[in-house]
């Protein structure tokens, strides 16, 4: 008996001669961006005075490693900025050139614990900036008149797919036409590029030469506004601010040619953006 | 009796009902594969695509009437810029002529329609890292048919009817046999049994043609298969070009090109005229009805960019 009171006396000494107060820690966790998730952990959620407090950073690209090709779906110049620390000190910034799909960049950062007369709740601010690519493949299937009559007959103009595939991005733009496809040789077509931002963070602008695409050989006499035709590319010749998470819709004309009875081609289009995730969590401090 | 042999029996009835096998169709040249020997591609490598035809209907395919011909998406066998699918060979062409004539399934000798493979090799096309597309090839097969109905055309003298209704006997009736064909010829008398005299020797055959086939019919003697320039305008759809043989009968009124309606059932009327029977007369008499004909089959392949 009496050496069960000496442990409890040990371990209630230990605990009360613990460096920081509790070792319980607060956690930021942002999972449902679609291309970069972070996980931010403060440890211990409530620190002391001239103590040390643990900030862990974990950065995960979403998209799907390729083995093959493990240069594809890179995130690239990665900045993470403790830019309001508080009253910590410590590093507060660090770079990555590349993350790559499916890889996580962990690390962990010591902060010294100013001073404080009263408890108070800390607020850390931070954000997290990277360049991220998007890139869209929308068909367009053009039909001679001849075929195209033909399937309207026998009921068969919906068994041309039209396919669409894009990357997992916080941004995306979409295409879409004033005819439904099928279209028939020879039509005047509207071609409009929605880009809406639909990550958990901020998109300020999409810039001069961020977002260009070419066209198939099935799309003749292509002009839009926003875009400049430059080397076989058409490229993005001004600012698109977005508002409200949405970019200004670019529209383009184009005329239909079928070089055979089904002439297939696809629109690719890319989009290269700085995306910005601001975020905070806030640890309690102790005199 | 016996449980065992009672279960046997259930057992033996019940597979005899599950192999039952439909009714062999028989629609002419028919596309059975075609694959992509990848179903996922990178930028700039090699892709084959397998097309195999057979001939499943009753009727010979001469290899000048036929070929085959690939359609894609973002598809340019000249392109040097890489940016489409293009050709691994300056001999690989989008159009292909058949190696042979494909001969017509032979039951009696359980010998199954011939068939032929024709392979496209490709190099795929070159996409930013990170570009993903799925292209779409359609592999149609384009070629020259017949559907064949041969039979019996009874006729009657009046005399011959009168007796044959005294007697209470049964008429013969008329009936003919079709070959299998994507378009399904049906032949028919009207009336039934033509009672002919010489002052009326006129009876109608009424032939029924429908496509079954699932793919487009087009007029004969239209395409130039060995130069494989596919140039079909909406006039060259849906035509198909009927004959009627026989050497007693004349007849008018449902021969040389005709239209068969794309969706629809044709029926043509024939004007039949036959020489008059002393009593009864069967004449035998065969309508050939040639046609183009092109069916497609479609696969997609998704290339990554590197």
């Amino acid at each position: 008996m009496r050496y069960l009171i000496i442990l409890a006396v040990v371990l209630v000494s230990l605990c009360i001669m613990s460096p920081n107060v509790g070792q319980s820690s607060v956690i930021f966790e942002d999972l449902t961006n679609p291309d970069l998730s972070i996980k931010v952990e403060a440890i211990p959620s409530v620190v002391k005075s001239g103590k040390t407090l643990d900030f862990v950073i974990q950065l995960t690209n979403n998209k799907q490693m390729d083995v093959n090709n493990p240069d594809s779906n890179l995130i690239y110049n990665v900045n993470f900025l403790a830019y309001d620390q508080c009253v910590f000190s410590g590093d507060s910034s660090k770079d990555y050139e590349k993350i790559r799909a499916n890889q996580t960049v962990r690390w962990n950062w010591k902060w010294t614990t100013g001073d404080v007369v009263f408890q108070r709740d800390c607020a850390i601010r931070f954000r997290t900036q990277y360049n991220d690519t998007f890139h869209l493949s929308h068909s367009i299937t053009v039909l001679s008149d001849t075929e195209y009559n033909n399937r309207d007959r026998q009921g068969t103009l919906g068994s041309i797919p039209v396919q669409i595939s894009f990357t997992k991005n916080s941004i995306k733009a979409t295409i879409s036409f004033s005819k439904d496809q099928p279209f028939i040789d020879g039509d005047a077509v509207n071609m409009y590029i929605d880009y809406e931002n639909i990550g958990n963070g901020i998109i300020d602008s999409l810039n001069i030469g961020d977002v260009y695409f070419t066209v198939p050989s099935n799309m003749i006499d292509v002009s839009c506004t926003a875009f400049n035709l430059d080397n076989g590319r058409y490229v993005l010749n001004r600012q698109l601010r977005f508002l409200n998470n949405k970019a200004p819709r670019s529209t383009c004309t184009f005329v239909t040619k079928a070089s055979q009875d089904i002439d297939a081609g696809s629109i690719l289009l890319t989009a290269n953006y700085k995306y910005l995730l601001d975020n905070s969590l806030t640890v309690s401090v102790r005199p | 009796m016996n449980k065992s042999v009672l279960f046997i029996l259930a057992a033996i009835a019940i597979s005899a009902c599950v192999s039952t096998q439909p009714a062999a169709t028989g629609l002419g040249l028919e596309i059975n594969n075609f694959t992509p020997d990848q179903s996922n591609i990178f930028s700039s490598r090699s892709l084959r695509l397998t097309m195999t035809v057979q001939n499943s209907g009753d009727t010979l395919v001469n290899k000048s009437k036929a070929l085959v011909y690939l359609i894609g998406s973002n598809i340019n066998l000249a392109d040097k810029s890489g940016f489409n699918w293009n050709a691994t060979s300056s001999d690989e062409s989008l159009n292909k002529t058949f190696p042979r004539d494909l001969r017509a399934a032979d039951p009696a000798r359980g010998i199954t329609g011939d068939s032929a493979t024709f392979t496209w090799r490709l190099f795929s096309p070159l996409l930013p890292a990170g570009q993903t597309r799925t292209d779409t090839f359609i592999g149609r097969v384009y070629y020259e048919y017949q559907t064949v109905a041969r039979g019996t055309v009874w006729v009657y003298s009046e005399s011959e009817a009168d007796a044959v209704r005294s007697s209470k006997g049964t008429f013969e009736k008329s009936s003919f046999t079709s070959t299998k064909g994507p378009l399904k010829v049906d032949v028919s008398v009207s009336p039934e049994t033509p009672i002919l005299s010489s002052s009326d020797n006129l009876f109608t055959v009424e032939i029924r043609l429908s496509n079954i086939g699932g793919g487009t019919v087009y007029r004969i003697n239209k395409l130039d298969y060995t130069s494989g320039e596919i140039s079909l305008g909406t006039e060259d759809l849906d035509k198909v070009y009927v004959s009627f043989n026989s050497p007693d009968l004349i007849v008018s009124g449902c021969t040389g090109e005709q239209e068969l309606i794309a969706g629809k059932d044709t029926t043509l009327a024939c004007d039949v005229r036959a020489p008059v029977p002393v009593a009864k007369q069967g004449y035998s008499a065969e309508i050939v009805v040639s046609y183009g004909y092109y069916k497609e089959a479609s696969t997609t392949v998704t290339v990554s960019g590197r």
